[in-house]
């Protein structure tokens, strides 16, 4: 399966999606005990993020048919 | 949530070096150090600020240091306040929310770094770090915390900005020679580690990318490997809680337990260093191991070498030998689990990249400070070294040092919270504890028998 563009040009992909949150301050509070000796805001989390639509946490680079476009953007 | 989302997966470049901890963690490390060096040059130094507790033995020696150094604990605290909030600013907390609880944090810290000075305080094992942890432990399991605490609890921005620090008292030269050994240990202790847990989770019928977390939590960096081979895999949402909640359970285990069986075998603190480096599961929980070992020397019968031995070969073993490798870890996991394993509906494989994205890079501040140090201190003949470059450069940054590993120690236990031990079940716990297992008895003979001699010289 490859990812398809969307209209800017970039490819669809997990850290562009509606269903996917990668805030350090959600992470911390949907991933219990990871404050205790971890941190949302470190380096190794890289971008990670949770799917609310496949209940996974996964890479930002992750990607699957059902992306939608997140509807605001930087 | 789509908005936000967007914006920190756009977060590349330069942008990170004023996004995550890691980095922020080496400005304040790194801009710790070039003040102290600005003083040192200008023929001053940063040791009036640097204030900690000295020895006493009773109520009045106690309360006399405190009545004249009130002064510089005031100003350390506006310094660390200062610091650490342009830090926690940039990354998004609120400072209204996170000083005072900083200033509980430090005023805390305060009381147990004095009690730790108390000169029988080895008596009743009293060590800051042990002190600090346990204290927090009591104190956030006996009832909730407040909701205005909870900012001040940045456990892995204390410990990194510490690591930094760490570095300038550490020489390069060091790091060259005992690096090498530490990366082998800890290379065939990490292999035989995650092996064990993730063999023994697939006999058990573990989903192999929990099996995996877990493998990466027991083997690598703790809490740290569990989130970044959770989502190199593309983990359930519930896998990397689970592999938390056990790493932080063995975790706390271990800075009790290692110390006290190294104390009652005698071991010299460069072994026990290397020991706790090899078989804890996180950073911050094995330096608070290892620094309550180091002040055992001198004040434990049978426990010898130098006291910093202990935190140095902690720190060799765990940040050179097993944190730096987590990208790779990710990287070969990634591939494994799109071209192995089965499918769950989303796709994606790591690159080459992945190893830089994930590198702890408070390693690089780590690194820089040694380096810088060392360079500064090839000026000096050893006599010079000693009399002016320690006391007055060196120590200060100790000091600091140390204040920010407290930090970390009591913020460790306030963010534990031991009814989320059972989190998981029987068969992950018994996956992770026979990982356990391999991981402190092979790291035992490889710190006190294989590699016993080279340990021990790097404590004397």
């Amino acid at each position: 399966m490859s990812t398809a563009p969307i209209p800017d040009g970039r490819r669809a992909c997990c850290g562009l999606c509606r269903h996917f949150d990668n805030r350090p301050e959600t992470v911390e509070q949907l991933i219990p005990g990871l404050r205790t000796m971890g941190s949302g805001y470190s380096s190794v989390k890289s971008r990670d993020g949770i799917c609310q639509l496949h209940d996974r946490y996964l890479a930002a680079e992750y990607h699957c048919p059902s992306f939608q476009e997140a509807t605001a953007t930087a | 949530m789509s908005q936000t989302a967007s914006l920190r997966a756009a977060s590349s470049g330069w942008r990170t070096l004023f996004q995550q901890e890691d980095w922020w963690a080496i400005w304040i490390g790194l801009g710790l150090l070039a003040a102290a060096v600005l003083l040192f040059d200008a023929g001053a130094s940063m040791k009036w600020i640097a204030v900690t507790p000295q020895k006493w033995h009773t109520l009045d020696q106690l309360l006399l240091q405190v009545e004249a150094n009130a002064g510089r604990y005031i100003l350390l605290f506006g310094l660390w306040a200062g610091v650490l909030g342009i830090g926690v600013y940039a990354l998004g907390i609120s400072l209204r929310q996170f000083l005072p609880a900083f200033l509980f944090i430090y005023v805390v810290s305060v009381l147990i770094f004095f009690l730790g000075e108390w000169d029988r305080a080895h008596e009743y094992n009293l060590e800051p770090p042990l002190v600090a942890l346990a204290l927090g432990l009591v104190i956030a399991n006996l009832g909730k915390l407040p909701a205005w605490l909870e900012s001040g609890l940045r456990v892995e921005f204390y410990i990194k900005t510490g690591i930094v620090l760490l570095g300038a008292t550490l020489p390069f030269t060091l790091i060259l020679w005992a690096g090498p050994v530490a990366i082998t240990q800890a290379t065939i202790v990490s292999l035989a580690t995650f092996g064990t847990i993730f063999w023994a989770g697939k006999k058990l019928g573990l989903d192999r990318r929990l099996a995996a977390t877990l493998g990466a939590g027991g083997a690598v960096c703790g809490v740290s490997a569990s989130i970044a081979i959770a989502g190199a895999v593309g983990a359930k949402k519930e896998h990397a809680p689970i592999s938390i909640s056990l790493v932080v359970f063995w975790a706390i285990v271990m800075i009790f337990a290692l110390p006290i069986v190294a104390r009652s075998l005698g071991l010299p603190t460069g072994v026990a260093g290397a020991w706790i480096g090899t078989s804890e599961f996180a950073d911050a929980a094995g330096l608070a191991a290892a620094q309550a070992y180091g002040g055992y020397s001198g004040n434990v019968p049978g426990v010898t070498g130098n006291p910093e031995a202990a935190v140095r070969a902690f720190t060799l073993m765990k940040v050179i030998g097993r944190d730096v490798w987590i990208g790779i870890w990710a990287l070969v996991l990634s591939v494994v689990a799109t071209t192995r394993w089965e499918q769950t509906g989303v796709q994606g494989r790591a690159g080459i990249g992945e190893i830089w994205r994930r590198f702890p890079k408070f390693v690089i501040g780590f690194l820089l400070a040694s380096l810088a140090v060392t360079a500064i201190a090839q000026g000096y003949s050893f006599a010079e070294y000693k009399s002016t470059v320690e006391p007055n450069l060196v120590a200060p940054i100790k000091n600091l040092r140390t204040w920010a590993f407290i930090f970390c120690f009591f913020s460790i236990g306030l963010t534990t919270r031991l009814s989320a031990f059972t989190r998981g079940g029987a068969k992950p716990f018994y996956a992770f504890t026979l990982g356990v297992a391999v991981n402190v008895v092979l790291g035992y003979v490889l710190s006190t028998q294989v590699f016993s001699g080279f340990w021990t010289a790097l404590g004397q």
